[in-house]
């Protein structure tokens, strides 16, 4: 026989309706995406709740039934009148509930589950991490006192309900007292979270996130409790498995139960009771003091600031006139939430980026250069979008409206600390502004938009760099002087033409039938970039081949001039002694011939027969009165000239 | 024990929860309000820690005292139309920087249910305002993108100091009623609409490639010309050098001139020595005389007759070279 509380039943599930309709509305009071997530748990414990009431009616029915049934048999002969399958409707309405309205229940509550964190992320934690830095929780107060009443009310009755279900073994009642304990924790953690949302309201987003994940396990849990239950052996007799009720929210709800859990495994591993030891039944007995007095020392020990060598800290409370700042050192202040101290870096190198942020070391792809037309950056594709990617830049040419270019352009500055010309820079600077990085951030652009526009891509890209980068630094510097910033460097290393084509920058849609698309141009501008220095190259090429022609040209001209002046000069001087030669040779035969007419022509002419002939073949016919004929050979052996070869001799 | 740290424990949670329900702390950087039961209370600027009723009799509003910065949206401006009427409008984005001026003005000129609520408020109320000026500002001074941008030959035509000083002017004004100062407004980025993005880059790609195309015909001009200069310079030059050495030819054969006249005196023997020399000349290596005893000394193979040999007789010799 089961021990039914059909009254505890009912107040379970009043609670839990009235928890349920309380969730709902702090969420839509206060948008907060932990108000969501417990709005999605209490639902959850309303509708166990309810399952579980109508299985301890079905179940008190049955036990009525079986107990009557018993009466009868009494007073009865020994022969059955009926079968008794046939006379015990009220078992058979639990056993169908059993059998068909659990797996139902579960899976309308697996329904729920996805339900509820499909429309959290989608509604509220895509939106609140989109936000994260503006987040915040409405209706504070509301929320403050409505969470903590609530989960007072939860607390009391849930920790009755559980207790009392454990100790009468009221395994009917177990499950709507979880779900009501573990909504009274849920309810007090919201508190705190509306608490320090005072400060920080991105607690709000990272606890949501946890809840949802939580209900992620719960459905997992319940998805595997189905499963396991289509294949466990149905035995007669033996208790079903309650499938409304979850283990992981029952640990969560009575984390006693973890140390059962804990024990048993400890004392099987180690194969003594060690749950029965001092150590352990202690830390069982304790452990909520323990805990108790550690969150006590935490909060204590926010009363001790530490602060690092390199930065300083703005106290700020309501204790004195004007906030402290503090010294690298240990500091007393006054706990929280009654003191916070406002870290700040100075004398440190910080770097923030105008433009697009290059990706970090880790992320980009190894052994991959960096090119124009494989651009890449944080966020690339979106600012591409808004067409924030792009500065505008002088064109150069009054023909063209304006140039867009890609930069990147890192600006490391240091913050003031030290007094300097008589003022206290980082209280009478960098102090004076909620945001002041944000600021610097801003002045940065703007320094960088307008110069950009006062210049032209073509001298920025190339030859203005140097100079661009001091007067950047010297403008921001500027700008920034009240803020008590020392602007350290400005670089211009990454400028860039865009890497897409007037073609596909703006993303259109096919031209309806009939019309056509807009005539642009599908090279990627970086690619159009490099065109004039590709021409530059080809053309300065061009150029010196020409010169070279040029100068070989001269050389020629140089070599043929002075062949000519040679062959002439040699030429005409040759004539002029060769008719000098000539006169000479006669004024020296003058006289030889007019004193021997006879003799020296005849002298003559045989010293010079005999020297002409030396080398010819001779033939001589000196026969007389013959027929003499003569065959002529005219064919050559030998190419001409090729007697003249001088052979080397043999060695 | 057990019961000693409850009760601690129990304690200190009360302390918090009380504190916050029943004071409140005012921090060097803050201004304060109380509000009891709808009605807003003087300004409180003095840090300390204070006494209130709890929520809902009196709930407090605390605000930073600080200058806050603000960045409007990267949105498109109207200009007013310049030559092209399709790029008549700019994408801009501002920031401002504003502090609480007037704390009760403020207070009355915000709603919301929390400070932070009011803050957003204020700074919603700020953005309606610098927009609408950035608007009518830029409007007065911009003729679409291009007047931002020097374009080669003028500076561009709008100011960015004036442009920005005009809408400090104009949008602090309207602030003041809210209990609010703005310090100060700079133009952060200024931007082409992405409907025109393609445009602006169709006619960089144009520029380029023109710029490319002029390059390589200046370059292919100068190479044609330096290879005719050079190659007229030779010619003329070889042209010259052809023309002195006629010239020195002509004068070598006027000297020459004046020898053979010397010739001229004796004909007979001048002439028996030029045909020795041409004799001697013509025949070389590879020369086949044929001969007959009457030529040269070979008369001797006859036999010693008279010495009487003729020289000029050359009959019957064949030569063959």
């Amino acid at each position: 026989m089961d021990n039914i509380d059909k009254r505890g039943g009912f107040w379970n599930l009043l609670i839990t309706l009235l928890a349920a309709v309380g969730s709902v509305v702090l969420a839509v009071v206060t948008h907060s995406v932990t108000s969501y997530g417990i709005a999605a748990f209490m639902v959850l414990g309303f509708v166990v709740a309810l399952v579980s009431l109508i299985h301890m009616a079905l179940r008190e029915r049955e036990q009525q039934e079986a107990r009557e049934l018993e009466e009868i048999q009494a007073g009865a002969t020994n022969e059955a009148l009926f079968e008794e399958g046939e006379v015990l409707p009220a078992k058979r309405s639990r056993e169908q509930f059993e059998k068909w309205g659990m797996p139902v229940v579960a899976l309308v509550m697996l329904a729920l589950q996805i339900f509820g964190i499909y429309y959290i992320i989608t509604n509220r934690l895509n939106v609140a991490y989109d936000t994260l830095d503006s987040w915040m929780v409405e209706g504070k107060y509301i929320a403050l006192f409505g969470a903590a009443l609530m989960g007072l009310v939860l607390f009391l009755r849930g920790q009755f309900a559980s207790n009392l279900s454990r100790m009468e073994k009221q395994r009917f009642l177990q499950a709507g007292s979880d779900y009501v304990l573990f909504g009274a924790y849920l309810n007090f953690l919201f508190a705190a979270v509306v608490a320090v949302a005072f400060k920080d309201a991105a607690v709000d987003v990272y606890v949501g996130t946890g809840l949802v994940i939580l209900l992620g396990i719960a459905a997992v849990e319940n998805l595997l409790s189905m499963i396991f239950e289509i294949y466990r052996p149905r035995v007669a007799g033996r208790e079903s498995r309650l499938l409304y009720q979850s283990r992981l929210i029952g640990l969560i709800a009575k984390p006693e139960n973890l140390f059962t859990t804990a024990g048993q495994i400890l004392d099987y591993q180690f194969g003594f009771k060690v749950s029965e030891t001092w150590g352990y039944q202690f830390l069982r007995e304790r452990l909520g003091v323990v805990v108790g007095l550690q969150i006590i020392l935490l909060w204590l020990s926010t009363t001790i600031v530490v602060i690092e060598p390199s930065v300083r800290g703005k106290l700020v409370d309501g204790a004195r006139q004007q906030s402290e700042l503090l010294d690298p050192g240990i500091h007393l202040k006054l706990p929280w939430p009654f003191a916070s101290v406002e870290r700040f870096y100075p004398d440190q190198v910080h770097t923030f980026y105008v433009g697009l942020e290059p990706l970090g070391e880790d992320e980009r792809p190894a052994d991959h250069p960096g090119l124009w037309l494989e651009p890449t950056g944080k966020d690339y594709d979106s600012k591409k979008k808004t067409g924030e990617l792009f500065f505008l830049t002088g064109s150069g040419d009054d023909k063209v409206e304006a140039n867009l270019m890609v930069a990147s352009v890192p600006v490391q500055y240091r913050i003031r600390s030290t007094e300097q010309d008589g003022k206290k820079w980082l209280e009478n600077g960098w102090m004076l502004y909620s945001n002041p990085e944000q600021l610097l951030r801003n002045v940065a652009n703007r320094e960088v938009t307008e110069y950009f526009l006062t210049h032209d891509f073509e001298n920025l890209m190339l030859k203005g760099r140097e100079q661009a980068q001091a007067e950047l630094r010297d403008n921001i510097q500027e700008q920034a002087e009240i803020m008590g910033v020392d602007i350290l460097f400005v670089g211009l290393a990454d400028l860039r033409p865009p890497a897409e084509s007037p073609e596909n920058v703006v993303e259109r849609g096919e031209p309806e039938p009939g019309q056509e698309g807009p005539n642009l141009n599908n090279m990627p501008v970086a690619a159009a970039f490099e065109n004039p220095v590709s021409a530059q190259v080809a053309g300065q090429l061009e150029i010196y081949n020409a010169t070279k022609e040029s100068q070989r040209l001269v050389a020629e001209k140089a070599r043929e001039v002075e062949v000519l002046q040679y062959d002439a000069n040699t030429t005409s001087t040759l004539r002029v002694k060769e008719a000098e030669a000539r006169a000479g040779r006669l004024r020296g035969a003058e006289q030889p011939f007019r004193q021997a007419p006879k003799i020296y022509p005849l002298w003559s002419y045989l010293t010079t027969f005999e020297r002409a002939v030396e080398n010819a073949r001779k033939f001589v016919v000196a026969t007389e009165h013959h027929e003499l004929e003569v065959d002529l050979d005219l064919h050559e052996a030998i190419r001409r000239g090729m007697t003249d070869i001088k052979v080397p001799p043999k060695k | 024990m057990k019961k000693a740290v409850n009760i601690i424990i129990f304690g200190l949670l009360l302390l918090i929860f009380g504190s916050y329900m029943f004071t409140y702390q005012v921090r060097q950087d803050e201004i304060a309000f109380v509000n009891t039961l709808g009605k807003d209370s003087d300004p409180i600027e003095k840090p300390g820690l204070r006494t209130k009723w709890p929520w809902p009799i009196q709930s407090v509003y605390k605000f930073d005292k600080r200058v806050h910065v603000k960045t409007t949206r990267y949105d498109q401006v109207m200009t007013s139309a310049g030559e092209n009427e399709g790029s008549a409008s700019v994408m801009m984005q501002f920031y401002f920087g504003w502090k609480i001026d007037d704390p009760s003005l403020f207070m009355k000129g915000t709603k919301g249910s929390d400070s932070e609520a009011r803050l957003r408020d204020a700074e919603k109320q700020l953005l309606e305002i610098v927009d609408t000026e950035k608007n009518n500002q830029v409007n007065q001074v911009a003729m679409g993108f291009g007047s931002f941008v020097n374009d080669g030959a003028a500076a561009a035509k709008v100011d960015f100091d004036g442009l920005e000083a005009s809408i400090l002017k104009a949008a602090k004004d309207k602030a003041e009623k809210l209990g609010v100062a703005i310090e100060f407004v700079g133009i952060r980025k200024v931007g082409v609409p992405q409907s025109n993005l393609d445009v602006v880059l169709n006619a960089m790609v144009t520029q380029w490639t023109n710029a490319a195309g002029t390059t390589v015909h200046l370059a292919q001009q100068e190479a044609e010309a330096i290879r005719k200069k050079a190659q007229s310079d030779k010619e003329n030059a070889v042209q010259k050098a052809q023309l002195e050495a006629d010239a020195m030819l002509a004068k070598a054969q006027a000297d020459a001139l004046q020898q053979f006249k010397a010739l001229e005196q004796d004909p007979e023997l001048a002439a028996f020595l030029m045909q020795l020399e041409a004799l001697e000349k013509s025949v070389k290596k590879q020369t086949t005389l044929i001969l007959d005893d009457t030529m040269g000394p070979f008369g001797l193979l006859r036999g010693l007759k008279t010495p009487a040999m003729n020289p000029d007789s050359g009959d019957g010799a064949e030569e063959k070279e």
